[in-house]
């Protein structure tokens, strides 16, 4: 067994980032003597799905429940397209662009499917003309368009949690929030979820979305942020965050000389410690990204080395998710 | 638009296709000019309601005019209320098949009553009732946030409930109105008094739905019990004015609130001022005396006048109050400029009337005990919550530390004045506030003795007056020990607060007269002095040693109270700015 000393990849500079959509600077809540969203900064850029974990209790809610205007903060401001709003309860711009689904989605139980979300389209001033076509657009992206006559009452959990999803995207919001929205889902539901939040990220809604699924999230999120305590304790890049935490591994076996093969990724950068696991099978713990290890593949075999099995592997998002805590409670 | 009629159909069908289309049009209308009157419509007019709502208010109205029918005398009756004329021997007169002969328009204004009876009670306790349980269900449903974050104003949301909510209670009173109005007019009332009465009742309806609303909103711990609260305090305003009597001091006032009142001066064709159900009594027992100021607030369109202006003037109080906490929730219940307004308008309401009383003293004393009412109630509605004060203690902290940086501008100099946030600030302690709305109440006092000076009472306006400090000193330092509770960490401290305010308001003199402490003796003065009724000593000539006493423990105990709570404010607001800045 040989290793060797951990040498970090320097992560390659992002390009220039657009403005951000929506951001959030200090942002504090205080109940009484509890803080319960501590000095956050968190920006929103156009077109990312940005992905908030933390433990239950950790603030998501209040935070999100402050930048959409529900909840007014101790301290801090949100600043929207390059506006400042403090207190922006009555704000009828931000109002306009900001969508949000609370994770109990209340519906009423008197108005049918269409009579609800005309009801919200015109409280949110869309035009009559617009309106019917808006209305089944809507309909059809959440599948409820077979449905649009029955009560809320008659509709499934699935469908409500549909239901109150197109309720918060009827305006065509900039951002659209979401709080928990899969929460007692089943796997499918979760699935057909997952489209429609990547077919509004493809029309270029910005996403700001909670959940303990961190399976869902891994896979649309582009962005993802940690809470822990009231504190924004990680906000990064998805592949970012699996370059800096996860721990990724490859697992190399050959047909020729385990030798002449350690020899070779002992030269790779990338390559942090090698481990032989048997005769002629090497683990290696690896930094980069799916392209490095696509290189790393190509130069074994440019020398020469031939290549049984070459198998890259990495900490999912929720391992990472629970390393943070646990390293968060040791400190 | 235009409809497009197909010729080829049948003449049932296109008529139902052109009906559906003008029905839409409508709701169209409706919801452009207000989405949430065509959301309430939409989930209440539905062919089940309407049917059940047409049927009930058939069956109210069959109830109640063969109810009466069937009363009238048949022949061989002895005397009988609805017999036009009554012989020597107590019968009928009859006419020549020797039926008696019945007036008329005697029984149809009985009928018109009736009707006039359910119409005021469903109106005013049904629409309370619907309106409550509407906002209070939105409330613990969550749905009430989804409107606060429309960009729709809170004035459209709130109109389109006042509107919508009851409107098959409105639909079922419509259907009432062809049978009252008839009876009405068979009863020789003439068609403008029905409008006015129509329009009093509107405005009675707005106050009481304005104040149902803001309660559902104010009370929403209660957990939907404040729907029954709020209907049940409904109806027994109503009941406390039932009876139509002059009763000479501010109490008169609940008589404005029942606009069956206007119907009073009945006068049937023929029979006078003859009087009977339900205004009782010989003359409406000098009611027609009443008056506000100079004002005869009695006669009939003083009446109509006083009760249009009172139920619009507290509607539009409560419809700005519930606008406030239904755009900011966490508020608390009204602003501090708010209860100034509100102040001066309940005292001029409430000396007006007192001045009825020809006595100074009884007038002093009726004010004085209405308004300690009023104080009361308001102090609760001006307290701020702990996070409230917290978030301004920090505030005012941050401000004496950035005060150097601030920018000098006209519009807010008066709000950068010392202290003045005490005067208009939500958070902030409402002790000066407070002080002000009780030196209104004094002002209008002062005012109202100088009305009676005019009048040629020439008493003596000190004792009223220092009736009025003292019971303000007390009161101010109710105040200071609720705020002082308020601040402290304890779970029920609401209900520490309230125990507080009635043990010193009600409970002690109740403990005073029950130890048998004479009011007229040196020790047992000063502590009547001491309490929220010094009435009774000021009246029989208090002595100087107990007033000073008496004066010298109010102001000690307010100006300690006073010190101890700055000083709490002042620890709390530096405390609370250390907390935030610390980056733990």
């Amino acid at each position: 067994m040989t290793s060797a000393p951990v040498r970090h990849k320097a992560i390659p500079t992002p390009p220039p980032l657009p403005s951000p959509t929506l951001s959030v600077r200090n942002l504090t809540k205080r109940y009484q003597r509890t803080t319960v969203v501590n000095d956050i900064d968190l920006d929103l850029y156009p077109g990312e799905i940005y992905g908030l974990i933390g433990p239950n209790g950790a603030g998501n809610t209040t935070l999100m429940s402050m930048m959409v205007g529900a909840e007014v903060p101790t301290l801090g401001k949100v600043i929207f397209e390059g506006e400042t709003f403090r207190h922006y309860r009555n704000s009828p711009r931000l109002q306009r662009c900001i969508g949000f689904l609370p994770d109990d989605y209340p519906l009423y139980d008197d108005l049918s499917v269409c009579q609800y979300l005309e009801y919200f389209a015109r409280l949110y001033g869309i035009a009559p003309k617009l309106r019917r076509d808006r209305l089944y657009d809507i309909l059809d992206l959440v599948q409820l368009s077979s449905k649009h006559r029955s009560r809320s009452t008659e509709l499934s959990r699935v469908m409500k949690q549909r239901l109150g999803l197109a309720r918060a995207i009827i305006h065509r919001p900039s951002v659209l929030v979401l709080d928990e929205p899969v929460s007692g889902l089943d796997p499918v539901a979760r699935l057909e979820f997952r489209d429609i939040i990547k077919t509004l990220q493809r029309d270029g809604m910005t996403v700001l979305i909670s959940s303990h699924v961190l399976s869902d999230l891994a896979d649309f999120c582009t962005t993802i942020g940690i809470m822990e305590l009231g504190y924004l304790v990680e906000s990064a890049p998805l592949d970012e965050l699996y370059q800096r935490l996860s721990r990724q591994q490859i697992f190399i076996a050959t047909l020729g000389d385990d030798q002449a093969l350690a020899e070779t990724l002992r030269k790779q950068s990338c390559v942090l410690s090698q481990t032989q696991v048997s005769e002629q099978e090497i683990c290696v713990d690896f930094a980069g990204d799916e392209q490095t290890a696509g290189d790393l593949l190509r130069s074994l075999i440019a020398s020469g080395i031939p290549i049984r099995q070459f198998n890259h592997t990495r900490e999912d998002l929720e391992t990472i998710f629970l390393k943070h805590l646990d390293h968060k409670q040791v400190s | 638009m235009t409809f497009k009629v197909s010729t080829n159909k049948s003449p049932k069908r296109s008529t139902n296709k052109l009906f559906s289309k003008l029905s839409e049009l409508t709701f169209e209308q409706v919801g452009r000019l207000n989405p949430q009157l065509l959301r309430e419509w939409q989930g209440r007019l539905r062919w089940r309601n309407l049917i059940i709502t047409g049927l009930l208010s058939f069956v109210i109205q069959s109830v109640l005019f063969f109810q009466r029918y069937t009363q009238l005398p048949v022949a061989y009756q002895g005397s009988h209320g609805y017999c036009l004329t009554t012989l020597e021997n107590g019968k009928c007169l009859t006419n020549a098949n020797n039926q008696p002969i019945i007036n008329w328009p005697f029984l149809w204004a009985d009928i018109f009553h009736d009707l006039s009876l359910v119409l005021v009670w469903g109106l005013i306790v049904g629409g309370v009732y619907l309106l409550a349980a509407d906002l209070a269900k939105e409330t613990r449903r969550g749905t009430l946030n989804f409107l606060r974050m429309s960009p729709q104003p809170g004035r459209q949301i709130l109109i389109g409930k006042l509107l919508g909510v009851p409107i098959l209670l409105y639909l079922g009173v419509g259907m009432l109105l062809p049978l009252h109005i008839a009876m009405g007019l068979m009863g020789s009332y003439p068609l403008s008094r029905l409008l006015t009465f129509y329009g009093l009742l509107a405005a009675v309806s707005f106050c009481f739905y304005a104040a149902a609303l803001w309660f559902a909103l104010m009370a929403k711990g209660l957990q939907g019990f404040q729907t029954w609260l709020i209907a049940g305090l409904s109806a027994g305003l109503l009941f406390m004015g039932w009876d139509l009597q002059h009763l000479g001091f501010s109490a008169d006032w609940f008589h404005f609130f029942n606009p069956l009142h206007f119907l009073a001066n009945w006068e049937v064709q023929g029979l006078g001022d003859k009087t009977t159900w339900p205004f009782l009594g010989q003359h409406l027992n000098g009611f027609r005396s009443l008056s506000w100021f100079i004002f005869p607030a009695g006669e009939a369109l003083g009446f109509f006048v006083f009760s249009m202006l009172n139920a619009l003037g507290l509607g539009l109080c409560f419809w700005a109050v519930l606008e406030r906490k239904y755009q900011m929730p966490t508020s608390t219940l009204i602003s501090k400029p708010q209860s100034y307004g509100i102040t001066l308008w309940l005292s001029l309401i409430v000396a007006g009337l007192d001045l009825q009383n020809t006595q100074y003293s009884n007038m002093a004393w009726t004010y004085s005990f209405s308004m300690l009412f009023w104080s009361v109630l308001l102090l609760f509605l001006l307290l701020p919550s702990k996070q409230q004060l917290l978030d301004w203690t920090r505030y005012r902290h941050q401000q004496v530390r950035s005060s150097s940086a601030r920018v000098f501008s006209w519009r807010s100099l008066w709000q950068h004045l010392p202290g003045a946030d005490f005067l208009y600030h939500d958070g902030s302690p409402a002790v000066i506030a407070f002080a002000v709305n009780l030196g209104i109440i004094g002002g209008v006092f002062l005012m109202g003795h100088h009305l009676m000076g005019l009048g040629g009472d020439n008493s003596d306006y000190s004792p009223g007056t220092l009736d009025w400090a003292i019971i303000s000193a007390l009161l101010i330092t109710c105040y200071l020990l609720v705020q002082w509770i308020a601040l402290s960490n304890l779970l029920h401290w609401r209900w520490l607060a309230f125990g507080t305010v009635a043990a010193i308001v009600v409970g002690a003199p109740i403990v005073l007269m029950m130890l048998g402490i004479n009011q007229y003796s040196a020790p047992g003065s000063f502590l009547w002095l001491a309490t929220a009724f010094p009435h009774s000593v000021m009246d029989d000539g208090v002595g100087l040693g107990s007033l000073s006493a008496a004066i010298a423990l109010h102001t000690a105990l307010i100006a300690s109270l006073s010190w101890v709570l700055s000083r709490r404010c002042q620890v709390l607001g530096q405390s609370e700015w250390k907390a935030l800045m610390s980056k733990e």
